[in-house]
């Protein structure tokens, strides 16, 4: 019985994690934003344009 | 005037995006914005681009996933009570182990991005302090080599974006005597404030790289138009500007009140274009700049040949 324990848990795994990655699929940074978050983070504080 | 260089200018490479001019070293983690083969903090040959940083980071934990998975139908298969129990675990486990392997490849690239960004969000201090020591490096070269310190410093500003490091720039591009077949750059490079230095690389660019000179330049001197006129060269940088301002209609119609203000100065093939960009739109308004063009027209280039 142990060994179908280990199946379920194996399947459970799997599942958590392939359903968590097809949740995040529609949240992809562009790389638009990418540069935003960079030249924000580089330029806090000081005199920006 | 004499104490221009004249120097040879490395060519500067533009990136679809600003990210991609930094890159990190796989060995100590550091971020850098200069284009140099090794580390400049471990020595090590390591530097790579971030997007491959990401992907790899994306790989080790894709694999470290797999493994655990593996494990878990390793472990089925050993407390498997039979033969057939054991054929079940190992063939179910190996279906899922592949499927979940198959769902990983199919995301792959939207883990990547996601990965960019949150790299970039955990190791924010990393890169700042690896853009700023960049910097100081540029800095450590402005009495030894000037057109490598610009070279740097452009990079640099790539991402930076300050006066100060624009200022820079105006110092080291001030000290070059500057030809037409240099990579030069205007848009990034203007400032707030009225500054000399500005003006007359302005007044340079405008006469070797006219195409250069668009909408945010033309507003910078409006802005500062009686500043300019102060400077010694003031008159020769407004008219290089309404000059190279000429290219298209879109500039000479914006900006008409401006170029009625330096028609007068304008060389002769500067002035014969403005004339014949008069005469193609009769009917555009044109506020008051068709008449003054008339008037210099009349005064100057009456009996001249190629006006007819
Ligand atoms: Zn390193």
């Amino acid at each position: 019985m142990i060994a179908y324990g280990c199946l379920a848990i194996l399947i459970v795994y799997a599942a958590v994690i392939s359903i968590k990655a097809y949740m995040q699929r529609k949240r992809v940074p562009t790389s638009e934003e990418v540069d935003e978050v960079l030249l924000t983070i580089l330029n806090r504080g000081r005199d920006t344009k | 005037m004499n104490h221009k260089q004249p120097v040879q200018l490395k060519s500067y490479s533009i990136t679809r995006y600003g990210y991609q001019k930094l890159r990190v070293c796989k060995h100590c983690k550091n971020f850098t914005m200069l284009s140099e083969d090794g580390c400049r903090y471990c020595d090590k040959n390591k530097l790579v681009s971030l997007d491959e940083h990401a992907s790899s980071l994306v790989r080790h934990s894709h694999i470290k996933v797999l493994l655990i998975a593996l494990l878990i139908a390793v472990a089925a298969v050993l407390f498997g009570d039979s033969t057939e129990q054991r054929l079940i675990c190992g063939t179910i486990g190996l279906i899922v182990i592949v499927v979940l392997w198959r769902v990983q490849a199919m995301l792959r690239p939207q883990a990547v991005s996601r990965q960019l960004l949150e790299l970039i969000k955990q190791e924010q201090q990393v890169i700042v302090n690896g853009v700023f020591r960049d910097w100081e490096a540029a800095i450590e070269n402005w009495n030894k080599d000037k057109p490598l310190t610009y070279a740097m410093l452009r990079e640099i500003a790539t991402l930076m974006h300050n006066d100060t490091i624009r200022m820079q720039q105006l110092h080291m591009l001030d000290s070059f005597i500057l030809r037409k077949d240099m990579d030069l750059e205007l848009d990034p490079l203007l400032l707030r404030h009225f500054e000399p230095l500005l003006a007359n690389y302005i007044g340079e660019v405008a006469k070797l790289k006219r195409e250069l000179i668009r909408d945010r330049t033309l507003r910078y001197v409006l802005r500062h138009e009686h500043s300019i006129l102060r400077l010694e060269s003031g008159l020769a940088i407004m008219t290089a500007v309404v000059g190279a301002s000429l290219r298209t209609k879109h500039y000479v119609a914006s900006y008409a009140p401006l170029v009625r203000r330096y028609a007068f100065s304008l060389p002769k093939d500067r002035f014969l274009r403005l004339y014949r960009m008069l005469a193609e739109y009769p009917d555009h308004d044109w506020g008051g700049l068709q008449d003054e063009v008339y008037r210099i027209y009349q005064e100057k280039y009456r009996w001249d040949a190629d006006f007819h």
